[in-house]
């Protein structure tokens, strides 16, 4: 890479002279880390600070009050045999492949039905990017209201039609619920960017398949999906960044009641409720590291895709 | 014309089931304390519409300077990002620095349960006199977006071809120059969905901010989520209050729509 | 919802504020704080709702009189915990007068004063006028509020729990004689968990059956309760105090010192009856108790959508009973005692910060908030029930009969009942109170859903509960009875 550095001509000149800070910040050899420098120390300060605060009491037990107390790694071997942890964890891997599976299909499909010119466009675009503007937490405390079994307008509108009311929080299906709901405020991130997408692709080469004469299916087989392959792929690692973190829509409905524990919230209730910093703090570094390894895989697919035009 | 039937159909059928609940939102923020739990479906959209939510949203909550905390925060918070990004994503895309391995670490910050995160960042707050201030929540959610918003235009940089900085630099231009005049404007759609997305992110927050402010950074989504309260939940004020939160973002999505439309491609399609 | 039953209190309020002087001679009032010389404001939450705005105009008398600026943050009452712990803990001293549930009490009891302490330095009638004061309150809920024999908070409003039953329903001649006829005794408020079955069953109906001699135009639950993970716990330990069991049994010395903490064999075993029992009742309730926090409840019995809500906040009837008025005419709330007459009890109370910096008028804020001019204004206007059996015995000589003097004269009768049981209790004695409790909640959920069973989730509470009691607490050691 450094050997497309252009030639440091103009300065040479002056080379006599000691350089200037804003020079050496700026020069040839030092401006990719000069540029760095904000990033890099706001993570450390916001970042460092917390991880070795939580790996310290990670091997305590604390409560917020008192003197921590060195437990060795009790909280980790406690946490490797706790159920409702091990429970969460598998199903936020279940609704994050849920989620990004049904994005990906929903917002192609959309993306495909709206890549075109029609009358109103901008209309039907603008009411489907609506959902990602909302709060998702507030979103939670109103679903909780529409989805209610006695009062929810969705039971009206069902029973209204004769259709019987649906109790959405059941045990066995309220994890889809919360499902739902993520996907109905994300769907629009997905159909968007394969929008984008679809919009940018060259015209000329369907164009030529249009004229060998290939099939519709074929030219979306052959020609649109691999194109659109390195924006599927930051789809999912972008979803599966965030629904690994998924807290907000439990927050206003069950609160980790009926079968929707998920990773994020154990963790919130264990750590923020409960304070029990020391055995939070170790399902927060578990749960990072497990996640970190995971995105690690599909990151690294991922930068190979995006790689500099050369 | 039956093509155009089935597109119409479909269409409208997945705009209702967005729109909705949003629709909701306004209907329910219009209604008085007995239309809110009615149960037959007519009174559900016939009622009659009183303006009493809001004004008691106004006048007994401060609605108002909350709502400008929000809109400090995140304004500021989000031009502080964009430029700090700007930056950081340059000299990963240009110079690939770090080899992947800073650009990992960097994303891989948005990984960590943040409630964990919070007590520590709350003592450090507390000892730079950092809570409850609009500096204090503008840095958390600065650092909170940075990482995201670096990684997106980490791909925007990427597919401004090397050749025309060169080119650039052999006419004689500096580094900043560079930067400034010839890469800056090939990048306006990357700008301004990583902005929408910052602020977006930024005005609709939570949980950082009901507990690191207190009453004169407090933002509007801690108020609206205080009425989800213990003796009642008063589901009037919060949509009266959502219905207006929701406005500026929808406007700011409104105008930059064409933007994103033509952003969202991450710089990662080539053709 | 509360709104009409307000403005109809208004003018009732005015009248009293007319006549208050009469009652004002005996009673602790504004006049009598001292001139405040330390003017540095005071922090502290207030409950967001309707009901609780009520208690503005009260902090803003507070610092009319005494010159005191008072900050008032307006917090749900689910993120108080959260909230004000970060805050203590970290020690910003931001909060003078502290919010508190009643069962952190003794877990913060390091981080607040002893009132008799702050009586004794800033009350001219020393430790004797607090404890006049206290003479007025309800001993049980007093007891809520100590920490090891000393008060550190006095109650703002209690949440008792009790049973509502809709009193024209029972009161009802067709309904009575049917019953009667079905089990052979009368239909009146039950007093034992089997009579709630026999009615629950009674009472759960389908659209096109008949009520009150008119058929139903929708579905009929006999119960409704709040079994979401909200408040899962406190409707358990309803039930399991009456068994004469506890979540864990505190073990004293002859000097009231605790030696131990034990979950006993027989408090395991009444749990797994009590639970049993509370999932085998979900099958007369509607699917949506499940997720169901107390305005669930509120809105299924102000819709005449159920018969009875075994255990709910009596501080919710004013609420449920201004939707019942409109909704179902005709229709009234009855309240007593739950089954087996132990309700859950508690309040949301005010203690003062250690570190405040303007203690003594932190310490005249609380007695003032918790007094019997404020205790009957927040009555009145807003429902929220005081701790004070004055306030109560004022309300049920003075105001019609329903809805508040009915609610004075239960919670005079259920303190009465229940004032030597509180004290001991598990929750009141424990610094790992507030995480135990809250442990609770989503332990106990998966048995009422049956995603586990009651035997597994009995097992999963003990380890759990033996971990957290002696992980926070260090005065004493949990252990299981083997």
């Amino acid at each position: 890479m450094l050997s497309n550095s252009p030639p440091l001509s103009g300065l040479a000149g002056e080379a006599a002279r000691k350089p200037t800070i804003w020079e050496t910040l700026t020069s040839e050899r030092y401006f990719r880390w000069t540029l760095l420098i904000p990033l890099l120390v706001l993570l450390a300060v916001f970042m460092l600070y917390p991880l070795i605060y939580s790996i310290y009491f990670s091997f305590h037990d604390w409560g917020m009050q008192g003197d921590p107390i060195f437990s060795g790694l009790h909280n980790y071997r406690q946490l490797v045999f706790d159920q409702n942890f091990l429970l969460a964890f598998w199903r936020t891997l279940e609704v994050t492949l849920i989620c990004i599976v049904v994005e990906l299909g929903l917002g192609l499909g959309l993306a495909l039905l709206w890549n075109r010119d029609f009358k109103g466009q901008n209309v039907v675009r603008g009411l489907a990017l609506l959902p990602l503007l909302v709060a998702p937490l507030i979103l939670s405390l109103l679903w909780n209201f529409i989805l209610d079994f006695n009062f929810g307008a969705l039971n009206h509108i069902l029973s209204a039609l004769g259709l019987g009311r649906v109790n959405v929080w059941r045990p066995s299906i309220a994890l889809y619920t919360i499902c739902f709901m993520t996907i109905w405020q994300w769907l629009p991130f997905s159909t968007f960017v394969l929008l984008a997408g679809l919009k940018s692709l060259p015209r000329d080469v369907f164009e030529a398949a249009r004229v060998d004469g290939a099939s519709r299916w074929y030219t979306f087989r052959r020609l649109t999906l691999p194109l659109l392959s390195p924006l599927i792929m930051i789809i999912v690692v972008l979803r599966s960044m965030w629904l690994i973190r998924l807290f907000d829509p439990l927050f206003g409905t069950t609160r980790g009641g009926v079968n929707t524990e998920l990773l994020d919230w154990i963790t919130y209730r264990t750590s923020f409720v409960m304070f029990d910093i020391g055995y939070g703090s170790a399902m927060a570094i578990l749960s990072w590291a497990v996640t970190m390894a995971l995105c690690m895989v599909m990151f690294r697919q991922l930068m190979k895709q995006m790689a500099p035009k050369t | 014309m039956l093509k155009k039937l089935l597109f119409w159909v479909t269409t409208v059928l997945v705009l209702a089931i967005i729109v909705a609940p949003l629709a909701w939102i306004y209907l329910t923020a219009f209604k008085g304390p007995a239309d809110l739990f009615a149960s037959d479906l007519k009174r559900f959209v016939v009622f009659k519409p009183t303006l009493e939510n809001f004004v008691v949203l106004f006048r007994d909550y401060p609605f108002w300077p909350n709502l400008l905390n929000t809109f400090i925060v995140s304004v500021a918070g989000t031009a502080v990002t964009v430029i700090c990004s700007l930056m950081a994503a340059y000299s990963f895309a240009r110079w690939n620095t770090g080899g992947g391995d800073i650009l990992f670490m960097t994303v891989s910050t948005r990984m960590f349960p943040m409630a964990v995160a919070a007590v520590p960042h709350f003592v450090f707050f507390k000892n730079l006199g950092l809570l409850d201030t609009h500096l204090g929540l503008t840095l958390l959610y600065v650092f909170f977006n940075i990482s995201f918003a670096t990684f997106l235009l980490y791909g925007f940089f990427n597919e401004v071809p090397k050749e025309v900085e060169q080119a650039a630099m052999i006419d004689g231009y500096g580094r900043i120059e560079v930067f400034r005049k010839i890469v800056f404007p090939l990048i306006g759609p990357g700008l301004a969905v990583t902005s929408v997305f910052c602020l977006i992110w930024m005005w609709n927050e939570f949980f950082f901010a009901f507990l690191f402010t207190r009453d004169d950074a407090r933002t509007v989504n801690v108020l609206l989520s205080s009425f989800w309260g213990g003796l009642q939940v008063q589901y009037g004020l919060m949509t009266a209050g959502a219905a207006i939160t929701i406005l500026p973002t929808l406007i700011a999505a409104w105008f930059m729509q064409r933007y994103i439309i033509r952003g969202l491609t991450f710089g990662a399609v080539k053709g | 919802m509360l709104h009409r039953s307000i403005k109809a209190w208004c003018g009732l309020l005015l009248l009293w504020g007319l006549t208050s002087s009469a009652y004002a001679q005996s009673n602790f009032t504004l006049d009598d704080v001292p001139a405040l010389k330390n003017k540095k404001p005071i922090h502290l939450i207030l409950e967001t709702g309707d009901g609780h705005s009520k208690a503005l105009p009260i902090i803003e008398a507070f610092t009319k009189k005494t010159g005191v600026p008072v900050n008032v943050e307006r917090v749900a009452s689910s993120g108080v915990y959260g909230k004000e712990n970060v805050e203590l803990m970290a020690g910003t001293g931001h909060y003078d007068v502290v919010y508190v549930e009643t069962s952190w009490t003794t877990e913060w009891s390091d981080l607040l004063y002893k009132l008799k302490d702050l009586a004794n330095k800033f009350d001219p009638g020393k430790s004797a006028a607090l404890e006049k004061e206290m003479a007025n309150m309800s001993p049980s809920i007093l007891a809520t509020g100590q920490a090891y024999g000393n008060q550190m908070v006095l109650p703002f409003y209690t949440f008792d729990m009790t049973m509502w039953v809709r009193q024209d329903v029972f009161d009802d001649p067709t309904e009575k004689a049917n019953f009667k006829t079905k089990y052979g005794y009368e239909l009146a408020a039950a007093k034992t968990w089997e009579q709630l079955h026999d009615q629950a069953a009674f009472f759960t109906r389908k659209k096109g059956e008949m009520l009150k001699g008119q058929p139903l135009d929708h579905d009929l639950f006999g119960l409704s309760m709040q079994a979401g993970a909200y408040q899962d716990n406190d409707e358990t330990t309803a039930r399991l105090w009456p068994t004469g069991n506890d979540w864990v049994t505190v073990v004293k010395d002859g000097t009231g010192k605790i030696t131990k903490f034990v979950i006993t064999k027989a408090d395991k075993e009444a749990l797994k009856t009590v639970l049993a029992e509370y999932k085998n009742d979900l099958q007369w309730d509607s699917p949506g108790a499940l997720t169901a926090n107390f305005d669930f409840v509120v809105a299924q019995i102000g819709n005449g959508n159920a018969i009875i809500a075994p255990t709910i906040w009596a501080n919710c009837t004013v609420w449920a009973d201004g939707i019942l008025k409109e909704k179902v005419p005709g229709g009234k709330i009855g309240v007593y005692p739950t089954p087996g007459g132990q309700p859950y009890t508690g309040a949301w109370s005010y203690g003062v910060a250690k570190s405040t910096k303007n203690p003594e008028a932190a310490y005249w804020l609380v007695r003032y908030l918790t007094s019997y001019e404020a205790g009957l204004r927040m009555f009145k206007e807003a429902g929220l029930i005081p701790g004070r059996i004055d306030v109560m015995e004022t309300v049920s000589k003075n105001e019609p009969v329903y809805p508040l003097g009915m609610l004075a004269k239960y919670h005079i009768d259920i303190w009465k009942a229940t004032g030597k049981y509180i004290p001991n209790h598990y929750y009141y004695n424990t610094k790992a109170g507030g995480k135990v409790y809250d442990n609770q909640i989503y332990v106990l959920a998966p048995a009422l859903t049956g995603e586990k069973t009651v035997e597994q989730v009995v097992e999963d509470l003990t380890k759990q509960t033996i971990d957290l009691q002696n992980k926070f607490d260090k005065t004493a050691p949990c252990v299981e009875e083997k």
